[in-house]
């Protein structure tokens, strides 16, 4: 049964994880490859260069809960169509980790082209901008503020434009 | 264990400590520095005193890694708590990473698409990485979309080429990669921009007007090679001159890439004006490959919007006012506008085709009807060249927009008066007061075309006989017998295809959509049809009077009417909507833009069910009154359940759409409402504009005072809509008024137009003062002055004196004539004064039902100050509405309100949809 096959993933940092094919096929990188290279595939690992083991398994266990989700749609305006920035709750539990994890996972799920989890780490990223001032902003990511006085009085005035009025 | 506790792991700590402080911005290095070799906790042990503490480190280090968290964690809870503090301060930036260093530009972007603008201009006050990445063109074109507005990308691909063409040639190329310098640059700001903020102090002074800027910086660019009309470049020295309080505004990044090149080669002054100029509105990429900043088309369109809400505009008119032998001679029923063409249609039997910009006639003036022109359309492309028009005459002629050439007569294209029509590229669609709607065609058809008309459909519409019934013909097909030479069957363009005759009443509005085809007729009904066989897909019995304009955009149908309200509805589900209140006489004109979020149909019926949802719910938990109880006066778009008058729509509340939904709606109460959308999606009064007040603001009347007279008299009856007069709550069906708008015409003598006019200028000497105040607009602080206020403020005054007077010593001019709204002719029967206009100093009524006006007789006195302003046509786009009436100007509000950087860029504005 194909659902059922098996293949195997390598790290970057050389774990081999074990994991079912269709939810590794999530990854269109990784559907992809196992189109290009067919049945070798199924006996040797598939290397994925880019990504460590936590940050790799984690993006399974993200791939395992959403196996059954329609595919993606590369529809621009059913992606508007939802409201920017909500997220379902096992994805904003799911994305309660470190900032680095948080990263690595949006990088991850960059490389491996897996676009609804590429979705919600960015919407993550945005809910943590999302009602900051720009210094709660800086200080949520360590971010030096590099203006004078003088050019932030600028860019606020130059941003009015935009306040509701 | 013991051992190095106290004496080896400081300085372990310490070092690594050091090492993954420094690589903070380094994010990835970081986390794998634990296996560099080359670390300097991996040399430092090298030296034969730290053998034993060499020993240690490596025993941790081979611990797994939740091994060492743990030895970590319990060599840390030795420390007193301040270092314990300290030590967690200092791993702070392991915690918090700047996501700019760390992402890939798409992937910020896709990070940033996700805020809204006004966050996203808090985002670009973080750092001026973050600014440059939020400002980034390609975002703000997103961003412009997502609000529901529209680009005209053939416009921004045109004016792209001809400004890189133009640049290519005249430009020396710049050796500056703007990535590199903008960093380095921008220390140099505040100074650079020193000189620019005196120039827009300089400039301030003049009222706001934006003007040349002395000097060499006052180079005016000429940029649109392609559209010389409108050539002016704003100076990017200008940004946010128009409003003084911005007057200092500047844009960093822009700033950065303009000032670059002079900066960078010590070049102050070298670069000639006009390379600043189009900084702010194109990004400069390399020679001839310059593209429009969105960002700053976005900032413009933004700014536009904001006019509209505040009421910001100064109004214009055709003819310009040197040139008032332009004007029409009588009244204007119909224009409509693209580009910079407009094409008028008047009572004076003349279209006239107008350079809006000029303000002037392109041509003279095309004649050949012999009745008023009622309706019209034209299409100014090439591959169209043509304008339609539509008479009193019963015609309908064809003319080439670029000549004025009449090409062809539809004569007696109907019985009686042609009130409406609409062409696309396959059909031309006339509507009348003889209850029938037309539809021909406009390309040559064959049996068997895909717009051949379905003939012989149940329900369907009439065909004449030359149409043949392709199914019949199919059969015969079948038998192996065509006997039917389809070539003899040949239809020449603009062929009557089909009569559809339905409605009870005059057939006052048309619109076509794809294949479907609404009417608005004097029977109260809307109807849906299927434009190839006539069949009527829906009938929805909209208003509780006649209905005198319609617009359907394919996903809801809005209808002005004769009962003062604006409804909005599903064709789905044949439901009503929203119902906006706010006119007090008959609704004769609008248009609606509902600036729909990307998303379409699926969007709103996932909206409507959400609704329908909440209204379940609250109806489980008998939260929603009987319906008796509910609101009896419509709902405007209120979601909340308890307003919610009808379920099962396929399309929200209000229509649905985005917050800068707006519609436009032009009425007999001589006013235009800005309807606009409360954050709660109900529709409200945004603005009311005063015909009135424009008209004056035009200049001086352009009827002689002998022509008034004789206008007014013939204006009711020839006025071209056709709506019954029902009261309101009669049961019978009274037939509309069929006579003919010339019958009634001079029949009835006020008195000589010199004693009047002796008697007006008593009158408006007397009461100037009560009429300046009588059109004090509704409170609107920020609407720029009058300009024209007084010189003939005492004659605009005598002309509207006049008419009131005419009017009402005219009994029964029009009150029995199709002219008069039919409120009035329920209760108010003929009472003598056919247009009891509010005084314009009241407040405008709110009425909860709507009870039809009486109409009594009003004084003379409070007829000082009616003007003859009723509202025939109005058409709006990103930037303009402009209005035909009563009288023989066009006028129109421009909300770009002078602002040269809105104008530029509104040429890349769609209009409304």
């Amino acid at each position: 049964m194909a659902e059922m096959q098996k293949i195997k993933l390598m790290s970057s940092d050389s774990a081999e994880i074990t994991v079912h094919r269709d939810v590794a096929e999530r990854s269109v990188l990784i559907k992809n490859m196992m189109e290009d290279i067919g049945e070798q595939a199924m006996t040797e690992a598939i290397p994925i260069p880019n990504v460590n083991e936590a940050v790799l398994n984690k993006v399974i266990e993200w791939c395992v809960h959403h196996k059954g989700d329609p595919p993606a749609t590369n529809d621009d305006d059913a992606d508007s169509r939802k409201k920017t920035t909500d997220i379902e709750e096992w994805d904003q539990k799911f994305m309660q980790v470190d900032q680095e994890m948080l990263f690595e996972i949006i990088l991850a799920a960059n490389y491996l082209d897996i676009k609804a989890l590429l979705d919600v780490g960015c919407k993550t990223v945005a809910n943590m901008i999302k009602g900051k001032s720009p210094e709660e902003i800086r200080k949520t990511f360590n971010i030096q503020n590099d203006f004078t006085p003088e050019e932030e009085d600028q860019i606020r005035r130059e941003n009015e434009w935009a306040e509701d009025r | 264990m013991e051992g190095y506790r106290t004496r080896a792991y400081p300085p372990m700590v310490s070092t690594k400590m050091d090492s993954s402080y420094k690589v903070d911005e380094g994010y990835s290095e970081d986390t794998r520095s634990q296996d560099d070799p080359d670390s300097p906790m991996r040399m430092e042990p090298e030296g034969d005193d730290m053998l034993p503490t060499q020993t240690a480190f490596d025993a941790v280090m081979a611990l797994s890694e939740g091994e060492k968290s743990e030895f970590v964690y319990n060599m840390l809870r030795t420390l007193r708590v301040s270092s314990i503090a300290s030590v967690v301060d200092r791993l702070w930036p392991l915690f918090h990473k700047d996501p700019i260093t760390i992402f890939p530009a798409e992937i910020m972007s896709q990070i940033f698409a996700c805020l809204d603008p006004p966050l996203l201009l808090e985002a670009s006050r973080v750092s001026r990485a973050w600014r440059e990445r939020v400002l980034d063109s390609g975002l703000w074109k997103h961003k412009f979309k997502t609000e529901g507005w529209g680009l005209r990308m053939d416009e921004i691909e045109h004016f792209e080429n001809n400004y890189n063409q133009r640049a290519v040639g005249s430009r020396s190329p710049t050796t500056r990669t703007e990535e590199k310098s903008a960093q380095k640059l921008y220390k140099a700001l505040p100074r650079v921009s020193r000189p620019t903020r005196q120039t827009s102090q300089n400039t301030q002074q003049d009222n706001g007007q934006v003007n040349q800027e002395p000097g060499d910086d006052a180079e005016m660019v000429d940029v649109g090679s392609a559209s010389p009309e409108r050539s002016r470049i704003e100076p990017a020295e200008a940004f946010g001159q128009v409003d003084p309080s911005k007057a200092q505004g500047k844009q960093p990044w822009n700033e950065i890439k303009k000032e670059a090149p002079e900066t960078i080669e010590g070049q102050k002054n070298s670069i000639p004006g006009k390379h600043h100029l189009a900084q702010s509105l194109m990004l400069y990429a390399s020679p001839g490959q310059s593209r429009l900043n969105y960002h700053h088309v976005f900032k413009q369109k933004r700014k536009l919007e904001d006019n509209w809400n505040n009421g910001q505009f100064q109004s214009f008119q055709l003819p310009h006012r040197d040139h008032p032998e332009d004007a029409h001679t009588e009244c204007v029923y119909t224009i409509q506008y693209y580009g910079k063409h407009l094409v008028s249609g008047s009572r004076d039997r003349t279209l006239r085709i107008w350079d809006i910009d000029a303000q002037r006639l392109i041509r003279k003036p095309l004649e050949g009807h012999t009745g008023s022109v009622l309706c019209l359309q034209f299409d100014d492309r090439k591959e169209e060249d043509i304008i339609i028009s539509g008479s009193s005459d019963t015609h309908v002629i064809l003319w080439r927009f670029s000549t004025g050439e009449m090409i062809k007569q539809l004569t007696n294209a109907h019985r009686e008066s042609v009130l409406n029509l609409k062409f696309d590229k396959r059909f031309l669609v006339t509507c009348s007061k003889d209850k029938t709607i037309k539809i021909w065609n406009r390309q040559e058809l064959r049996p068997g075309d895909k717009d051949y008309p379905v003939k012989g459909a149940p329900g369907g519409g009439h065909c004449p006989s030359y149409i043949l019934d392709m199914n019949a013909i199919a059969s015969t097909l079948r038998n192996g017998r065509p006997d039917v030479d389809f070539q003899n069957h040949l239809l020449e363009p603009y062929t009557h295809l089909m009569t559809l005759d339905l409605h009870g009443a005059a057939v006052n509005a048309i619109q076509i959509y794809r294949d479907q085809l609404v009417s608005a007729s004097g029977d109260r009904n809307l109807r849906v049809w299927n434009i190839h066989s006539g069949e009527c897909s829906a009938k929805v019995e909209a208003h509780a009077k006649g209905i005198a304009c319609v617009q359907y955009d394919g996903k809801r149908i809005v209808s002005g009417s004769s009962d003062n309200t604006i409804r909005i509805w599903d064709p789905a589900s044949k439901t009503e909507v929203a119902r906006l209140d706010g006119h007090t006489r008959l609704v004769r004109t609008i248009q609606a833009a509902f600036a729909d979020h990307p998303g379409g149909r699926e969007r709103l019926e996932s909206e409507a069910m959400e609704v329908q949802r909440q209204w379940q719910a609250a109806s489980i938990a008998g939260l929603i009154p009987p319906s008796s109880e509910r609101r009896r006066q419509g709902n405007p778009g209120s979601r909340k359940p308890k307003d919610i008058k009808s379920v099962g729509a396929k399309i929200p509340p209000s229509g649905g759409g985005s917050r800068w939904g707006r519609i436009v709606s032009g009425s007999y109460d001589e006013t235009i409402i800005i309807w606009k959308k409360t954050d709660d999606d109900e529709w409200v009064i945004g603005q009311r504009l005063r015909q009135d007040d424009a008209l004056r603001a035009a200049g001086p009347p352009l009827i002689p005072r002998s022509d008034v007279q004789a206008q007014a008299q013939a204006q009711a009856p020839s006025n071209p809509l056709h709506l019954p007069n029902h009261a309101p709550n009669s049961q019978t069906h009274q037939a509309p008024p069929r006579q003919h708008p010339l019958q009634a015409a001079g029949v009835q003598g006020p008195l000589p137009a010199h004693q009047i006019a002796q008697q007006i200028v008593q009158a408006a000497a007397a009461t100037s003062q009560q009429g300046s105040s009588t059109h004090q607009q509704p409170p609107n602080p920020n609407q720029p002055q009058n300009p024209t206020q007084t010189p003939w403020t005492n004659s605009a005054y005598a002309r509207r004196l006049l008419r009131a007077q005419q009017q009402a010593n005219i009994p029964g001019l029009s009150a029995g004539g199709p002219l008069n709204a039919p409120q009035n002719a329920g209760q108010a029967g003929n009472a003598p004064n056919p247009a009891p206009t509010l005084p314009a100093s009241a407040p405008p009524p709110l009425h909860p039902h709507h009870v039809p006006r009486p109409g009594p007789p009003i004084p003379n006195a409070a007829q000082v100050g009616q003007p003859n302003a009723r509202v025939f046509k109005l058409q709006f786009d990103a930037r303009r509405i402009i209005c035909c009436s009563q009288d023989p100007k066009i006028v129109g509000w421009d909300f770009a309100n002078g602002d040269e950087q809105i104008i530029e860029s509104s040429r890349f504005f769609a209009a409304p949809q």
